[in-house]
């Protein structure tokens, strides 16, 4: 290394590599873990990205933090492109590119003397506008989590409907909801007035009446066995189904 | 050089999401399945048995248990402790609904024990001060305040969460599954009692019947 470049360095110039490599290509990798090598680079590199309003948000405001002659010529245009429609903000990204490939090949000229401050650092854009995500392409984690949350309810909501009777006829969740609730009391009425009449019976019915304990035993204990492959099938109100004959109806013959 | 040190590892990274994706999925599908059971399963003829079988022997427990003692509404609510009991067993405690039943017992008896308690600090700080009054409170009951002010559907939706047992601070989406399950049990609870109470009444009195029948002769 001569003397002339090192006292270059000692001088605080800005040092790029392109000057010494050029081939040399800066890494993504690089710019994503906040190691700003080179700031002509990051710029050329910058105008490039695909107009999405997030990274031009982001783009504004790295170039407001490093305050150079470039950024103020992309701040405009960004400001510019927010304004109008996309023909001019493409027309207008092309001309802020080379805009800033003449400002790069003039900071490489100049890049043995040292840096001169800015006159005065760029302001961020007060016009700039939030576009709000168009329907259906909210991709936030909050927004997603919100839909799933409401696609759940909505399914569970449904499968609440099959199966309260009269319930399809009826628009709107809260009233759907007033449904169900009043199906779900009358059905705990109904148990409380069955229990009232059981307790009836049970109370007119002697104690011989009742199968004995081990008969119950067993059919407690065999019945996930015996009954496992039964086919399903609906009841109606009045209908009493045969096993239950077989069961009680042998305990209430009198014995003589 | 540089490009491979800050380059993170991409095979590392997907293989992960992948398991997890694959985690969430088999979560998902056991899920559904799981409803879907339910669903089918308080509808079957085999699960009314079980039922059925398992209601009688509780009945027999009951009337054992109670005796003459006892006024007929104690024992109307002892009946239906003792279904509701049975149908949170025969869940086998899947749900949130039968824990909460089949829990509800002990929690009822831990109660006692503090009431219990309770009365007697009381008598003891009667005793002490000579004051029979023992001052109390004024509970401004908040919740009452706040129902208000909610919207319809919330408010809907919390008397679903206390109608259902066990879902009083639980999400919309948990008491709507519960509630579906829940649904399905009460309907089978309801089949079940109707045609046990028919049985036994219509055994009852066809032994009665004939029990007088045969008496004056």
């Amino acid at each position: 290394m001569d003397p002339q470049g090192a006292a270059m360095m000692n001088d605080g110039g800005v040092y790029n590599f392109a000057e010494i490599w050029p081939g040399f290509q800066m890494n993504t990798a690089a710019t994503s873990y906040g190691l700003d090598l080179d700031p002509m680079l990051m710029d050329h590199k910058s105008n490039h990205s695909p107009p999405n309003h997030n990274s031009r948000k982001r783009r504004d405001e790295d170039e407001c933090a490093k305050g150079g002659a470039s950024t103020s010529n992309s701040n405009g245009n960004s400001s510019n492109n927010n304004v109008m429609n996309e023909g001019d903000s493409k027309r207008l990204k092309a001309v802020g590119s080379n805009e800033n490939r003449e400002n790069k090949a003039e900071r490489e000229g100049n890049s043995g003397k040292a840096a001169e401050p800015p006159a005065k650092p760029a302001e961020p854009p007060k016009d700039y506008i939030h576009v709000r995500a168009r329907r259906g392409q909210a991709t936030d984690s909050h927004s997603l989590a919100e839909r799933a949350r409401r696609e759940k309810i909505s399914e569970r909501m449904k499968m609440l409907q099959d199966l309260v009777p009269g319930c399809n006829k009826v628009i709107g969740k809260a009233l759907v909801l007033d449904e169900i609730i009043n199906y779900i009391q009358s059905l705990q009425r109904q148990v409380e007035f069955l229990s009232m009449k059981l307790e009836a019976v049970n109370a007119r019915a002697d104690i011989g009446g009742y199968p004995s304990k081990d008969f119950a035993q067993t059919t407690f204990d065999a019945s996930n066995m015996a009954f496992g492959t039964q086919s399903t099938r609906e009841y109606g109100r009045g209908s009493s189904p045969e096993w239950l004959h077989m069961q009680i109806g042998s305990g209430f013959e009198r014995t003589s | 050089m540089m490009s491979s040190l800050l380059s993170p590892n991409p095979a590392v990274n997907s293989d992960r999401s992948s398991t997890r994706r694959k985690k969430k999925k088999k979560i998902q599908n056991q899920a559904e399945n799981l409803e879907n059971n339910s669903a089918i399963q308080w509808k079957s003829d085999a699960q009314q048995q079980i039922y059925s079988s398992k209601l009688l022997y509780a009945l027999q427990q009951v009337r054992l248990s109670s005796g003459s003692s006892g006024a007929q509404a104690s024992a109307s609510k002892r009946v239906r402790d003792a279904a509701y009991r049975v149908l949170a067993a025969t869940a086998k405690g899947r749900s949130r609904w039968s824990r909460a039943i089949l829990t509800n017992r002990l929690k009822l008896k831990f109660m006692k024990k503090n009431n219990i308690a309770k009365r007697q600090r009381n008598v003891m700080t009667v005793i002490a001060t000579g004051n029979s009054r023992v001052q109390k409170k004024a509970k401004v009951n908040v919740l009452r305040l706040k129902s208000k002010c909610l919207p319809a559907f919330q408010r809907k939706a919390r008397v679903l969460s206390r109608l259902v047992p066990g879902c009083r601070k639980q999400p919309l989406p948990v008491v709507l599954e519960e509630a579906t399950d829940y649904i399905a049990a009460l309907e089978m609870q309801v089949r079940a009692m109707s045609a046990l109470a028919e049985l036994l009444s219509v055994s009852a009195s066809s032994s009665n019947g004939s029990a007088m029948d045969i008496s004056p002769s």
